[in-house]
């Protein structure tokens, strides 16, 4: 899956439309808003485009992007001062799920910065910890507090949502 | 490790998606940059394209350079000649052109009197054939002196033969005459050396042997030795030898 040194804009649309959602996502769980959001997505990609990494695989490539959009997102933090939108408006759901669904987005977004890439990546792409130590490189230890502490927070204020199986 | 249904933040996280209107501004936003990254790289990799060229032209001047200096194309170290006082050999440069005397230039000052036969015998040393100059300009013959080192394994002894302007050899040649056998100084070991001068036209040819006295050698060895001094092409006609130790020689013919 080497890439040449040149893009053609097929190859460029493909890339995104593979990996757009999860880049989204990440840099939402950081910004929590649309319009910062959507600037780091834009940033992340064309990072992408500058660096003309060459990818093994499409994992290779997920977690290149992944580290990226974590960084931008760091890095826009630092600098910007965010609006935070109201999490009502980012989506719809049907009301019997949206309640539930609110808060625990909700929760999981109010989560501290750092736990928010971990628990993304946990629950929701399903990498383990050693996997999620690789793509954020961090230590695996690091990640094991991160998701152990943010599981104590959800647990905590969302109750018995949370099931330890 | 610890579990726990996510179903809830599956479904929560699945909703987190860029809508359609943010989809295309993201996507345009990107492949703009794209095209202007292919344009900046293109552009680039012309511009190495249009340096190779002059690069490699360089790169090739630069070694036709050091390969010349090291084989002495372009230039060759000179040092003055030191005229020698009456008796003692004529010490010589250091610069060397090889096989000189077929440069057409050199030809034409020095080669009329060089043997253009050379001796059954005679071998070519190391030494072999060089040009030495006490001028760094080497177009002038009048600084140039040519010199040939041959050994012969019959006589067990070296042939030194030197062309030269007359005004080179300086005073060695003030006592001495032309076409007459002379004697260096004996050396600690008996031999001396003997040599006889020739001349043409303001040039001088010498022949002299290490250990080889020229009056004795017999006379088959003589009839050689005379008839390669004759082949040179111009070939100065001299009288008989004056002096009591040479033999009569007649050189005419």
């Amino acid at each position: 899956m080497k890439r040449s040194l040149l893009r053609t804009d097929k190859e460029i649309t493909e890339l995104y439309a593979r990996h757009k959602g999860m880049v989204y996502r990440v840099c939402f769980a950081y910004l929590k808003n649309t319009a910062d959001t959507e600037d780091a997505v834009s940033e992340t990609f064309i990072r992408l485009i500058r660096s003309v990494p060459a990818f093994e695989s499409v994992e290779h490539e997920k977690a290149w992007l992944i580290r990226t959009a974590s960084n931008v997102c760091k890095n826009q933090l630092k600098h910007w001062w965010r609006k935070r939108e109201d999490i009502d408006r980012c989506y719809d759901l049907p009301d019997m799920a949206k309640v539930e669904t609110n808060e625990v987005l909700e929760t999981v977004l109010a989560l501290p910065d750092r736990y928010k890439a971990a628990v993304y990546l946990y629950y929701y792409e399903g990498y383990t910890g050693a996997e999620i130590a690789g793509l954020l490189k961090q230590p695996q230890s690091t990640v094991r507090n991160h998701l152990r502490e943010a599981r104590a927070i959800l647990k905590e204020r969302l109750g018995d949502v949370f099931d330890e199986e | 490790m610890f579990s726990m249904k996510n179903d809830l933040v599956i479904a929560a996280w699945n909703a987190i998606e860029p809508n359609d209107s943010q989809d295309a501004r993201i996507l345009s936003a990107i492949l703009s940059a794209n095209r202007s990254e292919r344009k900046r790289k293109e552009k680039t990799m012309l511009h190495t394209k249009k340096l190779l060229i002059p690069a490699v032209c360089l790169v090739l001047l630069a070694v036709v350079g050091i390969v010349g200096i090291r084989l002495n194309w372009f230039t060759a170290s000179r040092e003055p000649i030191e005229a020698e006082s009456e008796g003692a050999p004529v010490n010589d440069t250091e610069c060397k052109v090889p096989n000189p005397i077929l440069d057409e230039e050199l030809n034409a000052a020095f080669g009329y009197l060089f043997p253009t036969e050379i001796e059954e015998g005679f071998v070519l040393t190391e030494e072999g054939i060089g040009l030495y100059s006490d001028s760094a300009d080497a177009l002038h013959a009048e600084h140039r002196v040519l010199k040939a080192t041959y050994y012969n394994e019959e006589l067990d002894d070296t042939l030194l033969i030197q062309v030269a302007p007359s005004a080179y050899f300086g005073g060695y040649l003030k006592n001495m005459p032309y076409g007459v056998v002379q004697y260096g100084d004996p050396q600690t070991d008996g031999a001396r050396s003997s040599m006889i001068f020739f001349e043409n036209d303001g040039i001088t040819i010498l022949y002299k042997f290490g250990k080889t006295d020229i009056a004795a050698l017999d006379a088959e060895a003589a009839e050689r030795f005379y008839a390669m001094v004759h082949s040179a092409r111009y070939f100065y006609r001299i009288s008989p030898a004056e002096s009591e130790e040479n033999d009569e020689i007649d050189i005419d013919g």
